[in-house]
């Protein structure tokens, strides 16, 4: 399924093969994504589960522990099947979005494509750049990746999960045609 | 030549601006509880009893030590303006010492509070990019020789336009997005009611008639007597305001994008509402709440030049294939060149043109969404400075590819 992504005409550059992120960005994608499912899935399910039992008992006078949990069914099990499934596709969907990104240093102008459902490309010239930022969360570090944002008067872009090494060459290079190009203000 | 130093304090009444209301409270508890005490007299029941020089000991201290906090922290507050320094020090327990350097300014408006007019006193608001220094109370004196010391132009006023109050109320009457989202509010508030019969279930108003004062009746209040004047080069100035005046200068050099706003009931009269949106401020700012459109015309003309004029009209509407993707693919389009970039969109019960000079968009970006992937459409956004964009949406694959390309030529040409 991943491997047919293929970006297409208005997110593509002519005669120019964008520069992929590093093959472990899925990694930690996933491993994101993971405790981001389990957790709302946790919180999801805990207040489901306090919710009925409250209307239960509020109900049907439970008094007991055994009779406030009675509407318990061993079918309900399936419902785990539920973050499972969800978790199943983003797997996929994470490494098709890593085929889709990509980020490529222009003449003039830094171009940057994310997302996959929504999918955005941006161009940016270096003249704009205000500020270049490196960041990297703990996931990150375990990983060996950094997040290189770039502030224009605009707002903030970035280019997610490249080695800390070419962050901090893509830093220097990016704040050294910031500028140069710097426009008459 | 160099000018003496312009300085003084602010207006005595300036404490009563933020303790007035506590002042109000205290005094209300106070007569809220007369009958608990008896002063002089020992013949009533129930009631602490206070000699007569006790009270008038208690009342004398607490004015007087109001009346000395508001001396002192009157005494404190200090203004001065010498030479490009504008400096303005305040506080008793918190002290506040204030620079501004006068080329940061980017306007000047001078506000009176409903308060304030009362008094006679207004408030100066010296806008810099980001910050805003609040100078109040002020005399109008004080407030317009500081005002012409620091814009240093000479105020040869040209009024552009100025809104009828028949007209106001007309337009606002006809604007039906905004008048059905507060009648919908209204309905939401009252179904309770009309639902159970029970009176108290009326008390969840109490959350939904702000907004719809805000949305209706507020809005008459703060646009009437709203003029645009031309207060020098490239400065416009808007006044409105029925209870409290108010003013803000947009300066040509700032202004990002220019917005024309059409409820659907405003056609028959070609009637528009101008938003201007400012490099720096986030939302738009009204610059008229209801002209001609020639008149909106005339103030583009003023605030973009001659060139964006002719592009608010003829626009390339959007393929065949938008229809599918929303309900208002009719309004839909865009157009670009002579430096400019014009977008066309279309909402419930509203039409609106925004206009930006392409030499100042920052960022040009594309995006497309799971459905508009399936009709090969996409969106093609301008960001400008300070957050908002002007977008052409619904446009084919090759066309976006294509307008973006432009777009971000024409934002580097210089």
């Amino acid at each position: 399924m991943a491997r047919y992504i293929r970006p297409e005409p208005p997110f593509t550059l002519d005669r120019v093969e964008m520069t992929q992120h590093p093959a472990r960005t899925v990694r930690v994608h996933r491993i994101a994504a993971a405790l981001q499912i389990l957790g709302m899935s946790a919180l999801i399910g805990a207040t489901a589960a306090t919710g009925t039992t409250l209307i239960h008992t509020l109900s049907s006078k439970a008094q007991t522990w055994h009779e406030m949990v009675s509407w318990w069914r061993p079918a309900l099990a399936f419902l785990v099947l539920v973050p499972v499934v969800l978790y199943a596709w983003r797997w996929d969907r994470i490494k098709a979005g890593w085929l889709f990104r990509g980020y490529h240093l222009g003449d003039e102008e830094l171009y940057i494509r994310s997302g996959l459902l929504y999918r955005r490309f941006t161009v940016l010239a270096y003249a704009r750049i205000q500020e270049v930022n490196v960041v990297s969360g703990p996931i990150q570090r375990r990983y060996d990746l950094a997040t290189v944002t770039i502030s224009s008067a605009a707002g903030h872009n970035a280019i997610a999960d490249v080695d800390p090494q070419t962050a901090y060459e893509l830093r220097d290079r990016l704040t050294d045609l910031a500028r140069k190009r710097r426009l008459p203000v | 030549m160099t000018l003496s130093p312009l300085q003084g304090r602010l207006h005595p009444a300036t404490p009563l601006r933020r303790s007035w209301a506590v002042l109000a409270a205290l005094a209300g508890l106070a007569y809220q509880q007369h009958n608990l005490f008896s002063v002089g007299t020992s013949d009533a029941r129930n009631k602490i009893d206070v000699p007569l020089w006790v009270a008038c000991t208690a009342v004398t201290v607490v004015v007087a030590v109001v009346l000395s906090l508001f001396i002192t922290s009157w005494r404190l507050s200090h203004y001065s303006l010498d030479g490009d320094e504008l400096e303005y020090r305040s506080g008793l327990v918190f002290k506040v010492r204030r620079h501004c350097e006068l080329h940061h300014v980017q306007s000047v408006d001078i506000g009176q509070p409903f308060f304030g007019r009362l008094l006679g006193v207004c408030t100066l608001r010296v806008v810099m990019s980001g910050t805003t220094m609040t100078l109040s109370y002020l005399t109008l004196n004080q407030a317009r020789a500081l005002k012409a010391r620091i814009l240093a132009e000479d105020t040869a006023d040209e009024r552009l336009h100025r809104v009828r109050t028949a007209d106001l109320v007309v337009a606002l009457l006809l604007d039906l997005g905004t008048n059905l989202k507060s009648l919908l509010l209204v309905g939401i508030g009252v179904g309770p009611y009309v639902l159970s019969g029970e009176l108290f279930t009326l008390s969840t108003l109490v959350a939904f008639v702000p907004k719809v004062w805000k949305l209706t009746g507020r809005r008459l209040f703060t646009y009437s007597r709203w003029s645009v004047t031309r207060i020098a080069e490239g400065s416009y100035r808007t006044d409105h305001g029925l209870f409290d005046t108010q003013q803000y200068t947009y300066r040509t050099s700032r202004v990002a994008s220019i917005e024309l706003h059409q409820p659907v009931l405003w056609r028959r009269f070609n009637w528009v509402e101008v938003r201007v949106a400012v490099a720096g401020a986030g939302r738009p700012g009204v610059l008229l709440p209801v002209c001609p459109r020639t008149v909106a015309e005339k103030l583009v003309l003023h605030l973009l030049g001659a060139d964006a004029v002719a592009h608010l009209h003829a626009p390339i509407p959007a393929p065949g294939k938008a229809r599918r993707a929303t309900l208002f693919h009719r309004a839909l389009g865009y157009r670009l060149g002579n430096g400019y970039f014009a977008t066309w969109r279309g909402y419930f019960f509203r039409n609106s043109i925004t206009i930006c000079p392409a030499d100042r968009i920052q960022t040009v970006s594309v995006r497309q969404g799971p459905w508009q992937r399936r009709l090969g459409l996409a969106n093609v956004h301008a960001h400008m400075a300070g957050g908002n964009r002007v977008s052409a949406v619904h446009r084919t694959s090759a066309e976006s590819t294509d307008l973006a390309q432009h777009l971000h030529q024409a934002s580097t040409l210089h």
